[in-house]
């Protein structure tokens, strides 16, 4: 589904992500770890077409989208949640789930993909005439989420979905990201608690300065010695 | 039977009552007032010094406007839009006198040339992110078409300005020059309604989601397949067309032009200080503003040089007690306005 090969990125003339390669399969949760900057943040703006690799392919679907506008890439299937979620505070929760479906394809049904996130979050139909800025931090993950949803996509990319929540509404976040998984939802998911994501997740990448240093399935990485070490503070 | 009365005493209510509150406050009935108000001003008022103060206020109501699409909408601190409002004017201006171009076809290219200034600068503009840097950019390309206008004497005639300027030609027996003023009153209230229509319009589609969601948070709608840089540029070039289209209204009506009337950095204060006044990002807030402070201002002349000392103290005091403006104050549960 998502296949990068070796890629290269830069800001500028820094260098930030260095021959890097993972790929995510359909149906699968892959999670991406590693502490800041390591470059997960980067990795995924280069899929979302945000930035540009230097050297090397992103595949989406088997096609080359080096050269695809961002909103096309959206069209294709691949959304993106920003982390710290940076919903459109002045913006009643609709507009910002509206928002969701402005890329081309998904515009023109933008009215019609609605039930079906107030029906996964009935929270968010109660405050749909509300401005998002007044949300408590877990509704407006939950509306971030949803937006990403209304563009109908296969895959869904996450960047640190968990920043600044409470522990209770992590776990509800996690298991709404399994429950989109089982109908059919590709995930990749970025972040720092390690422990939680490979807890949900079938593979893992683990990042450090613009590299991949590991990868493996969920179990094979939980029990590393390293990332027990690193990560885990076992 | 219960449930039926209810009903209808639910439908009398919103009759009577909408979403704004009482009727009187209900937006058809007050827009249709406004402009109905508007068309009937100069049958009622006859002294031309009155009428000309009303031009102004409408004239800054279209400047207002277009610098609140940018501002108050897009989120694009713009602090150089007196340049398009002079380029405009001079474009027009230097148009007719040099080469003979007819003060109506100069509306539309003044507005073409301001349309392609703000092209320009927003290329650099767009590049930037912070509010402080681009109202730096903004307001230091405004002070260079400024001085540029008054270094360039072989053709502006410099601080000397430019006289004689020719009114808009007559349309049968419609006349534009001063002696006629209800004219020119007229067609600035038109070209304020086209940009009210305009900027309703941008703000009704797409394009108006997808400024405000730029507006908010640049992240979130590039995340989503918002063009940004498409967008903003569209608002900025929209923006000093309008302005244009003003500044060449307002050259064929006084007459005279010098750098410093049209393109002194007090214009733009008095741009941004009629949209706070009325209301940043609100539809008509900019007009509302923009007859009170053009109006009220002319009227505190009786100050003589306490004036400016009044109007500053009275600025606090609105920045103070109507942070958001008069129209979210005086209706507070309208969602736009």
């Amino acid at each position: 589904m998502l296949d990068i090969q070796n890629i290269d990125v830069y800001y500028g003339d820094v260098q930030v992500l260095h021959q890097v390669s993972l790929t995510v399969k359909k149906g699968e949760i892959v999670a991406l770890l590693g502490s800041n900057g390591a470059g997960k943040t980067t990795a995924l703006k280069a899929i979302s077409g945000l930035l540009r690799p230097k050297n090397g392919t992103v595949n989406v679907h088997h096609q080359d989208i080096r050269h695809v506008r961002p909103s096309s890439i959206i069209c294709m299937g691949v959304a993106h949640v920003p982390e710290g979620r940076h919903l459109f505070p002045q913006m009643t929760v609709e507009e910002n789930l509206l928002m969701g479906a402005f890329a081309k394809k998904s515009w023109g049904q933008r009215k019609e993909r609605l039930p079906y996130i107030y029906g996964m979050f009935p929270r968010l139909a109660e405050r749909k005439k509300q401005e998002a800025g007044t949300l408590s931090g877990g509704e407006q993950q939950m509306v971030a989420i949803g937006r990403a949803l209304m563009s109908r996509p296969e895959v869904l990319m996450l960047d640190e979905p968990s920043l600044g929540l409470a522990p209770k509404i992590v776990e509800s976040i996690f298991e709404l990201l399994q429950d989109l998984n089982r109908q059919g939802i590709t995930i990749l998911l970025v972040e720092q608690n390690a422990h939680l994501a490979l807890e949900i997740s079938h593979r893992g990448y683990v990042m450090e300065t613009g590299k991949i240093v590991l990868q493996g399935s969920g179990e094979e990485l939980k029990n590393n010695d390293y990332i027990k070490k690193a990560y885990l503070g076992i | 039977m219960d449930i039926q009365n209810q009903q209808t005493v639910k439908r009398k209510k919103s009759f009577f009552q909408n979403e704004t509150g009482l009727m009187w406050q209900s937006k058809p009935f007050l827009y249709t007032a406004g402009i109905v108000l508007l068309l009937a001003l100069p049958l009622l008022i006859k002294n031309s010094y009155t009428l000309h103060i009303l031009i102004l206020s409408l004239l800054f109501a279209v400047l207002a406007l277009s610098w609140n699409l940018l501002v108050g909408y897009a989120g694009i601190f713009s602090f150089g839009h007196h340049a398009f409002f002079g380029l405009g004017a001079y474009v027009s201006a230097l148009g007719s006198m040099k080469l003979g171009i007819s003060p109506w076809l100069g509306l539309v290219l003044g507005g073409l040339a301001a349309a392609l200034a703000g092209l320009v600068v927003s290329l650099p503009v767009l590049r930037l992110r912070a509010a402080p840097y681009i109202a730096i950019v903004t307001l230091a390309f405004a002070e260079i078409i400024k001085l540029v206008a008054s270094n360039l004497v072989d053709l502006t005639r410099g601080e000397l300005g430019l006289n004689g300027i020719e009114s808009f030609d007559k349309i049968g027996p419609i006349s534009f020059t001063l002696a006629h003023r209800e004219n020119s009153y007229y067609l600035i209230l038109l070209i304020m309604l086209l940009t009210v229509f305009v900027i309703y319009k941008i703000m009704k589609g797409p394009t108006g989601f997808a400024l405000k969601a730029i507006r908010e948070s640049q992240d979130a709608a590039e995340s989503l397949g918002v063009n940004v840089t498409r967008y903003k540029l569209f608002a900025f070039v929209v923006s000093s067309c309008l302005a244009g289209v003003a500044g060449s209204f307002y050259a064929h009506y006084i007459h005279t032009l010098t750098p410093t009337s049209v393109m002194n950095i007090d214009v733009m204060m008095q741009i941004l200080v009629i949209t706070l006044i009325g209301g940043l990002g609100t539809m008509i807030g900019p007009i509302v503003g923009s007859m009170v402070l053009v109006i009220g201002l002319e009227y505190m002349r009786f100050l003589g040089d306490y004036r400016m000392l009044i109007y500053g103290a009275l600025l606090v005091v609105v920045i103070l007690f109507l942070p958001e403006g008069f129209m979210r104050k005086l209706f507070p549960k309208a969602k736009e306005l």
